[in-house]
């Protein structure tokens, strides 16, 4: 037997020969005694080698499942301890309860109901502002009211300044506006924001907005509450004419002033909280 | 990764072998639970040694040309079996193999022998004509084996394991330190032929022990 054989042995048991080759070597087998007990040699000590290696293989395996074991352990013990409660129930109940599709039916309705919760609660679409909303006649029409009238002026002016303000009161514009000129046009006449102020409204109230905002535009900054009251006065006056825009920069003024004194009717028409 | 696919990586053997492995313990874990804690009632260690024994006999049929349809299935087969056996050394009282003890050769179970000897197509070396059962032969065979591998160093030893675990020449330099793959197809070569020779010598003094594997070896019909 020459120093082939092994090699050839070892290709025979590993099954790298061909068909045609292993035919032949099979016909020897059957007639060379030594040969065949030269492979039994070969498969007995391959066998040695594969068993000690299967058992090496066996070892490291149980570790590395005792490893994945360790990690997975906790979670598998939460679901027996889920199990057992559950089957105690059932056998106390007298039923059988499948647990699996209680979870799953249980599961659906839980997300069911959050479906719901979310579709209920989620943020409703501001509603737009008013002034975006309603015509800005109608809006006027709303908010528009005769300033109040709680003062009165010196000595001087009085007559004609009261006589204003009652003609005013009383809805009597043109009448109240011809006074407020002629009293307007004196130069020592000390009431000119009030004045200003009855004019320009009523201006507004005969359906001049443009001249109202002119007349309006004229109370001085100095005198606080004729010139706030002006100031709302200005934006009905553009809602009157129709300048929705130009009464939405203004209401914007006015609800950026903490203290005015139609913040809340600003806001209200922006649609602010 | 399919089965057959898993199943080819197998059948390479070597490292593309171990990836296999890694991918199929995690991947059908879960048997663990199913078959040997819910199924069997076995503990959790109990049921994870029947899961790992199982992946070891699956790797030695698919080593041995054993065709499998679906991994998973015969997985689970070969765990309910393994962990019946688990089952029976615990009614039985006999102790189960504790990890922390080396194995060796003669503490091969029953059935990793069996498919061994299949893969090796020597079926017939239990089928003996004499007065001990088949158990008593299997083991007194592997007993002889086992002295027969303790005569050689361990480094050789595990090149030669290596070697038909089928690690390719350029794997096995690497992993043992050879310059080149011819000087580790030499020494794959010497190793099996000092292990032959060792098994001849054991059968020629005639060691009691190998009685029964000398006497397969002279067998005249493969």
């Amino acid at each position: 037997m020459d120093n082939e054989f092994p090699a050839r042995i070892e290709r025979y048991l590993d099954g790298d020969l061909s068909a045609q080759e292993r035919a032949a070597f099979e016909q020897a087998l059957q007639a060379d005694e030594r040969l065949a007990a030269e492979v039994r040699l070969h498969q007995a000590v391959r066998l040695a080698l594969k068993a000690e290696s299967a058992l090496e293989r066996r070892e490291h395996l149980r570790h590395r499942s005792l490893r994945l074991l360790r990690g997975r352990l906790w979670w598998w013990r939460i679901l027996d301890a889920w199990e057992e409660a559950l089957a105690w129930r059932s056998a106390q109940a007298g039923v059988y309860l499948p647990w699996r599709r209680l979870v799953a039916v249980g599961a659906t309705a839980v997300l069911l109901l959050l479906g719901v919760w979310w579709l209920l609660n989620r943020t409703t679409p501001a509603r737009p502002a008013p002034i975006a909303a309603v015509d800005p006649e109608a809006l006027y029409r709303t908010y528009f009211k005769r300033v109040e009238i709680h003062y009165t002026l010196g000595a001087a002016a009085q007559e004609d300044y009261t006589r204003a303000q009652q003609l005013y009161a009383q809805g009597q514009c043109a009448e109240a506006i011809t006074l407020l000129e002629r009293l307007l046009a004196e130069p020592t006449f000390e009431g000119r924001p009030s004045a200003l102020l009855l004019k320009g409204t009523c201006l507004l109230e005969m359906g001049h907005p443009a001249e109202a905002i002119n007349t309006l535009q004229q109370v001085p900054a100095v005198a606080p509450l004729p010139y706030q009251r002006a100031e709302w006065y200005i934006a009905l006056a553009h809602l009157k004419a129709g300048e929705r825009s130009a009464a939405v920069a203004q209401l914007r003024r006015i609800a950026g002033q903490p203290r005015h004194l139609y913040l809340k009717e600003a806001k209200a028409l922006l649609g602010q909280p | 990764m399919n089965s057959d696919q898993l199943s080819e990586m197998i059948r390479q053997g070597g490292s593309v072998r171990e990836r296999a492995h890694a991918l199929i313990l995690r991947r059908y874990f879960y048997l663990v639970r199913q078959v040997g804690v819910r199924k069997l009632r076995l503990s959790y260690e109990e049921a994870t040694m029947a899961y790992s024994d199982a992946l070891v006999e699956l790797d030695a049929k698919l080593r041995a040309g054993e065709g499998v349809e679906d991994i998973g299935k015969m997985l689970y087969t070969l765990t309910y079996r393994r962990g019946v056996d688990m089952v029976r050394r615990r009614t039985t009282k006999n102790k189960v193999e504790p990890l922390s003890q080396p194995q060796n050769v003669s503490d091969l179970p029953y059935w990793l022998f069996e498919v061994l000897t299949y893969s090796e197509k020597i079926s017939d070396l239990t089928a003996q004509e004499g007065e001990y059962e088949e158990e008593t032969y299997r083991n007194r065979i592997l007993a002889c084996l086992k002295k027969v591998l303790d005569g050689m160093p361990p480094k050789r030893r595990a090149l030669l394991m290596d070697k038909l675990e089928g690690y390719d020449y350029e794997e096995l330099k690497q992993l043992h330190g050879f310059k080149t793959e011819r000087v580790a197809h030499e020494m794959v070569s010497r190793g099996m032929e000092s292990l032959r020779n060792a098994l001849r010598d054991t059968c020629k003094q005639q060691q009691p022990i190998c009685r029964e594997l000398c006497a397969w070896l002279r067998r005249k019909r493969i």
